[in-house]
């Protein structure tokens, strides 16, 4: 099931949007609730779209932005579905709302959950990094623990909300949720000036958002605030766990599940990626691609994107760093071309891996001598 | 005799009228064949796609373990496994 628009009937145009709060609502003629006293807003959305000059100058590009949902109320881009899913949950009437997760939605869930007032159920795999559990167990949430993967936690997930009736945002809400991500697209758009980019490289676990930026381009191209012009869509996975770039590669129409996904960026730990085919589907229609990076690569690109333009991403978000540049290399990248990187989640999401990469903390003494012993040859 | 227990979720238990149910099968294909004949054609819809595969949101389990990952289609069953279909989820 999925929603869909009489876009004949809505009348939307730059003036009226440009003059709206800087949230994800002002696009609420394209976004599924009826009663606007349903809304669940933290103040998501209209997050920063960079441009990255330092490191555009680096790969040899002109034209490099990057969509920062690092600075969304809970830090990642689920609070755009979240917003959506709760709003509906409340319009319904729901007694309790939930998700399964792999951290980043459930704080997202539980945050907004605690503003309307319901409570919330998460399940997540009991290796999910430890400030994502600490940040939705603030929020108020129940949190469930599940000694499996994120498949397992989804599938135990499934039976609890039917086993209740309670409205899980991506299981039985789920139509509604996706709705909320298309969002990422339309400010895209917005902020480049109404225009549409070229490329938009975009993280893959259960291909979720892909399929929702894809179809936000084509909702503002068949209103007519973009030109309707081809847009890239590449997608972005760990090597531990990149079942939609392998059937990619090897020119499969379907995507072959990955049992043990193992790779530190953990919100893309989806070895069932649902919407998998339909993602394959629309790189194929859009001319686009799909890439992985090691670990390794993961790891160094959140020091190589914090170090020259001040963004800190969470592995799952830095993926789409190391992807640009492999694709760059291979020359899959126009110099000319817009570029847009998704970088979804923030550092602080997974500060026990990043940290395992530093050095420890140089202690000196309070004295200018002390310091120029430490300071090295740099300014 | 082979008898294994079914459970269903989401919009296929509606249809089917009921959650949990006993089969005779000795393998998926058997059981997921098994189950259409009992539950009539709008349910055998909603569980194969028209080449007669088992639909892309659906997801299979036998005892809690993909049905993928052990032997698909032919994944043998023994006396009492549980059965689950459910629908896929996304990500989170």
């Amino acid at each position: 099931m999925e929603v869909v628009y009489n876009l004949d009937d809505i009348r939307l145009d730059k003036e009226t949007i440009s003059k709206r709060e800087k949230n994800l609502w002002r696009y609420r003629e394209l976004l599924p609730i009826k009663d606007e006293d349903s809304i669940v807003d933290l103040g998501t959305g209209f997050t920063p779209l960079h441009r990255c000059r330092r490191l555009a100058d680096e790969l040899g590009l002109k034209n490099l932005y990057i969509k920062d949902d690092t600075v969304n109320p809970t830090n990642s881009f689920k609070d755009r579905p979240s917003s959506v899913a709760v709003s509906k949950a409340k319009e319904f009437g729901a007694e309790a709302v939930g998700c399964p997760s792999t951290g980043n939605l459930a704080a997202a869930v539980a945050a907004h959950a605690a503003k309307a007032g319901l409570p919330c159920y998460i399940f997540v795999p009991a290796n999910t990094e430890a400030n994502k559990v600490l940040q939705a167990s603030t929020y108020g949430a129940h949190l469930v623990a599940v000694d499996g993967t994120y498949d397992q936690a989804n599938r135990l997930a499934a039976q609890v909300a039917e086993e209740y009736g309670w409205a899980f945002v991506n299981i039985n809400l789920r139509p509604f949720y996706v709705e909320g991500s298309k969002t990422l697209a339309f400010e895209i758009c917005e902020q480049l000036g109404w225009e549409a980019p070229d490329s938009v490289i975009i993280p893959l676990g259960s291909g979720a958002l892909f399929l929702a930026i894809k179809r936000g381009f084509e909702q503002f191209k068949e209103l007519g605030l973009i030109e309707d012009k081809p847009i890239r869509l590449i997608g972005a996975q760990a090597s531990g766990c990149a079942p939609i770039v392998e059937a990619f590669k090897a020119g499969l129409d379907d995507v072959i599940p990955i049992e043990h996904p193992d790779t530190v960026a953990k919100s893309l730990a989806i070895g069932d990626p649902g919407d998998g085919y339909y993602v394959l589907e629309a790189i194929q229609e859009t001319g686009g691609l799909a890439e992985s990076a090691s670990d390794e690569e993961i790891l160094e690109a959140i020091n190589f994107l914090a170090e020259r333009e001040g963004i800190f991403s969470e592995p799952a978000g830095s993926v789409t760093i190391s992807v640009l540049r492999k694709l760059v290399e291979a020359g899959e990248i126009h110099p000319d071309e817009t570029v847009v990187c998704c970088v979804t989640g923030s550092g602080f999401k997974a500060a026990d891996t990043i940290q395992e990469r530093l050095g420890a903390l140089r202690v000196i003494e309070p004295s200018l001598e002390a310091f120029k012993a430490v300071k090295g040859g740099s300014a | 005799m082979v008898l294994v227990n079914v459970e269903l979720s989401g919009a296929l238990a509606t249809v089917a009228g009921e959650k949990r149910l006993t089969l005779e099968a000795t393998n998926i294909r058997l059981a997921l064949d098994a189950l259409a004949a009992k539950k009539g054609e709008d349910f055998r819809g909603r569980l194969f796609d028209p080449q007669g595969r088992p639909r892309r949101f659906i997801n299979i389990y036998v005892n809690g373990r993909d049905y993928r990952f052990i032997d698909r289609l032919d994944t043998k069953l023994q006396d009492g496994d549980v059965v689950s279909i459910i629908p896929a989820v996304s990500g989170g």
